[in-house]
Formats: C-alpha cells, structure tokens, sequence
C-alpha cells in the first residue's frame, strides 16, 4: 500500500513539475534592451599628442579615433538615454547631454577638429575633466557613464587620477568611467590602467579592438546596455470609453507627416538622407488635382518657445523649398510654424517628445 | 538645393516600382507600419487612458485622438538611392473624438463623437536593415 502511495504521490509531483515547465515554456518572452546609465558623456582628447601616428592603423590618433567613434555610433541601439560629446584639450562642447540621435551623434564626432598644429596644444585631461564636472555633469540627474577616449597623455592640470577619484567619492555609485584607449608607449598604457583600475565598473578597449566586430558588440553591450527578457503579459484594458454616437463623419482631411526627417542640431536643412521620402510627398502632392499644401512646423516643448516657434518656421520653409524643387507649384504651397504650442503627442514622454517634432503637409 | 547626389545607375521601370505584396520587405514593413499605429496611439496626447480636457467658454471638452489599425494601407517602393534604396509608404485613419459637458466629472463620460477624420501617411525609408 504504502508503495502504491510512494507511487501516486510521485507521479502527482512530476505531473506538478512539468505542469509548470510547460506553464514556463509555454510564456510568450522579449527581449527587452535597458540603457545602463541615463546619461553616456563622450571625453575626447583632442590635444596636439592626437595628430601623432597610432601605430596600429594608418593615420594619426585622431583621425582613427573620430573613425571609430562614427562606427561605433552606428552600431548602438536606440536608447532612451542623453548623450554629449566634449574634448579636451582644449574643452569643447560638440553635442549638449540630450537625448539621444543617431544623425546628430554622427555630425558631432565628425565636428571634432583633425587637423591642428601639434605644439602649444597640451594636455589638460584632470583639468578640463573638473571643468566638465562643474559646468554639465553635476547638472545631470540620474546615472552618469564617461567614455573617455585617450592616449593615455595628460601634461597639464590635476592629475586625471585624482580628479577622477574625487568624482567617484562625490557621485558614488552614479558615475562610471569607461576608456576607448589609443596608448601606445608603456607609460601611455600605464596610465590608462591606473585609470582604469580605480573602480571595477570600468570598461577599457584598445582602439584596433574597437574595430573588431565582436570586440566592439562586447564592449557596447558591456558599457551601454543590458538586456533581459520579460513574459509578455497582455495588457489589462481600461474601462471602455462609451461607443461614440454613430453619426455621419465630418469631411475627412488628407495629411503626410514627417516626424523622422531629421536637421542638423539647431538647423533647418534638410539632410540628404531624407530626400527620396520627401520626393515621395511631393510626388503624392503632384499627383491631384489642383494641388494646396500647408507645411506646418512643430516642435516639442524643450527649449524657449519662441526659439521653437522661429525653428519651426525654417524646417516648414526647407521643406516647402523642397517640393518646389520637386516641381510643386510654388503658388500652391503656404507655411505655418507653430512651435510648441500644438502638441499632438504627449510631451511628458520621450517618445511623445520625438513624435511632436514633426513637418505636417495640410492638402487641401 | 541639389538632392541627386545618392541617386545612381537603375533605369526608369526599376526606380519607383512597388514591390509585391509576398517580398520580404513588403511583410517586414507590415510589421513596423503595425507598430507605428500602436505606438502613435499610445503616444497620442489624448488617448482612450488619458484624456484630454479642456475648458472651452462655460463648457468642458473631453477629447481623445485614435489611429484605425484597421484602415492600414502600406506599400514599399524601390529608389534610385543606395543609401535608401526602398521607402515605405503607410496611410492610416486617424479620428478625433470629443464629448462634452457642464463640469469636467461629466465631459469624460460621453457620448463621443467624431469631430476631425484624416487620411494620415506617413513615409519612411530603408536604412541599414531598419525602417527610419
């Protein structure tokens, strides 16, 4: 009896367990990709020692250092994160910490100065980092990861061990120093390990691994994301809405938005990238009858308003540029700028932020 | 403003044609354009979860915005570009509601009604194995 009970009560377990297995198994998951810090600051040296030869790759520091960062900007995912790019040496600000854009990343590192003159530009990597510190990163909220991209040279100021040290005591946690590491003399090298070897969160790479496609996918991963993966659960639905009155619907109105054609930072034409999409439109536009359009500018609710209000009015003007070059009727084509204040999308998201910066084409 | 220089080298019936319905990335368009609904519904600053409300004169407006996933149209389309050598085109309905009333307790629970209609479309181009 007692076997026959050993031998029920097993099979009840194991029917237990693989219930619960195939319960497990049969769970929808994704993959779910999180940013590991809210802000990623990129300290670039651009000190005279930078237009000396790297070894390892033909051309100078600088140019193998600006060419790896494009290249590594356009493997990242999109995170919901803020990016800037500084140098030192002498400091300079390139992109503001703001959210990140792959195209605008792009024409920051390529805005880094490559050709200079090598004496007199020496370099203040402690200095300008404290400069860095004062004037933008103590501003920022949330966690805070700095690639710095050196040669492992630093000849004027506080030391950058130092400075370094006194951010990591002053943020805690906060902050993380990662290194893309051009050094090439035992000193050089030497340096940038002392660095590194002050907090184990650092990551560092050699420049010449960087352009390894496995050593750079391992490198982001290591410095930029981490991914997991959730059950996907279905969504609880909100009480719902009563049906709307059945009524005969208004005149319906035809509209083409572009919330994705993207401008230099704090400009108003339009990249090049963007002109079979806006070659589709104008074609859309040329195919009716008797053409009108309103270009209509929007932006977001970042920044002054009538900042807003006057880059809207040059995107709308670029863009109705556009079409007239795409043979629209210059008669047919009027522009309004409304700046920040028709917010179709909900301004407290980013998502809703990007999609509120937008180009609608009224055809009427 | 010159906007040739990425066009090269495919003839006149090659550039502009749309794709079958069957190609690959006619499908994996379908995907994103499905998506994109969901996103600009979620996004919308007026939404079925979150309404919009406002004060007009004496009486209260309670409005929100919906994208039809199920008005979807989409069609890819070839270009002359290497750098974007396919756009897609996605065309949807978009509705505004309102309803209104004397207080703001009351605008919010209806009945709504359609105010504003739109044929929406949206374009995008084939970028690196993404839809930008």
């Amino acid at each position: 009896m007692w076997k026959s009970l050993c031998r029920t009560s097993l099979l009840f377990i194991c029917a237990l367990v693989l219930f619960g297995v195939q319960n497990a198994v049969g769970q929808e998951t994704r993959t779910v990709i999180e940013p590991r810090a809210d802000n990623f600051i990129f300290y670039v040296d651009n000190s005279g020692s930078m237009m000396f030869d790297y070894r390892a790759k033909d051309g100078d520091k600088m140019a193998v250092a600006k060419d790896l960062l494009l290249t590594l900007n356009e493997d990242l995912p999109e995170l919901d994160a803020d990016f800037g790019v500084f140098t030192y040496g002498p400091f300079g600000v390139y992109r503001p910490v703001s959210p990140y854009e792959r195209a605008d990343m792009a024409r920051a590192f390529r805005s880094i100065p490559d050709e200079f003159g090598i004496f007199g530009r020496r370099t203040p990597m402690g200095g300008d980092l404290v400069r860095a510190d004062n004037e933008y990163i103590s501003g920022l909220q949330g966690d805070i990861a700095v690639i710095a991209v050196t040669d492992g040279e630093s000849n004027i100021g506080p030391r950058p061990g130092e400075v370094m040290r006194d951010m990591y005591a002053h943020y805690g946690d906060r902050i993380c120093f990662h290194f893309i590491s051009l050094a090439q003399t035992e000193i050089e090298v030497g340096l940038v390990e002392d660095l590194a070897g002050i907090n184990p969160c650092s990551v560092t790479i050699q420049a010449e691994d960087l352009q390894k496609d496995f050593a750079r996918a391992d490198f982001i991963r290591e410095v930029f994301y981490t991914e997991r993966q959730v059950v996907v659960t279905p969504p609880v639905e909100p009480e719902p809405l009563p049906a709307p009155r059945v009524e005969p619907e208004p005149e319906p109105e035809e509209v083409i938005i572009f919330s994705n054609v993207q401008f230099e930072f704090d400009r108003a034409e339009i990249l090049p990238q963007y002109a079979e999409m806006l070659s589709e439109a104008a074609r859309l536009i040329t195919d009716r009858e008797d053409p009108m359009v309103i270009v209509e500018g929007h932006t977001c609710n970042i920044g002054p308003a009538d900042y807003n209000m006057g880059l809207s009015e040059r995107r709308a003007q670029a863009v109705a540029d556009f079409l007239v070059e795409q043979n629209v009727d210059s008669e047919a084509i009027e522009t309004e700028a409304y700046g920040l204040t028709q917010p179709r999308f909900d301004n407290d998201t980013r998502e809703g932020r990007a999609l509120n910066r937008r180009v609608e084409l009224r055809l009427e | 403003m010159c906007m040739h220089f990425c066009c090269v080298g495919s003839t006149a019936a090659e550039e502009n044609s749309p794709l079958d319905p069957d190609h690959y990335l006619h499908v994996h368009f379908s995907d994103f354009a499905r998506q994109r609904i969901d996103l600009l519904n979620n996004n919308y600053s007026g939404r079925p979860d979150k309404l919009l409300l406002e004060q007009r004169g004496e009486a209260y407006v309670s409005s929100y915005r919906r994208a039809d996933p199920e008005s979807l149209e989409v069609l890819v389309r070839k270009t002359r570009c290497e750098t974007s050598p396919f756009i897609g085109v996605m065309r949807f309905t978009k509705r505004t509601f309102e309803s209104n009333g004397g207080c703001p307790e009351s605008a919010p629970l209806g009945p709504y009604h359609v105010i504003r209609k739109q044929y929406v479309t949206e374009i995008f181009r084939y970028d690196q194995n993404q839809w930008r």
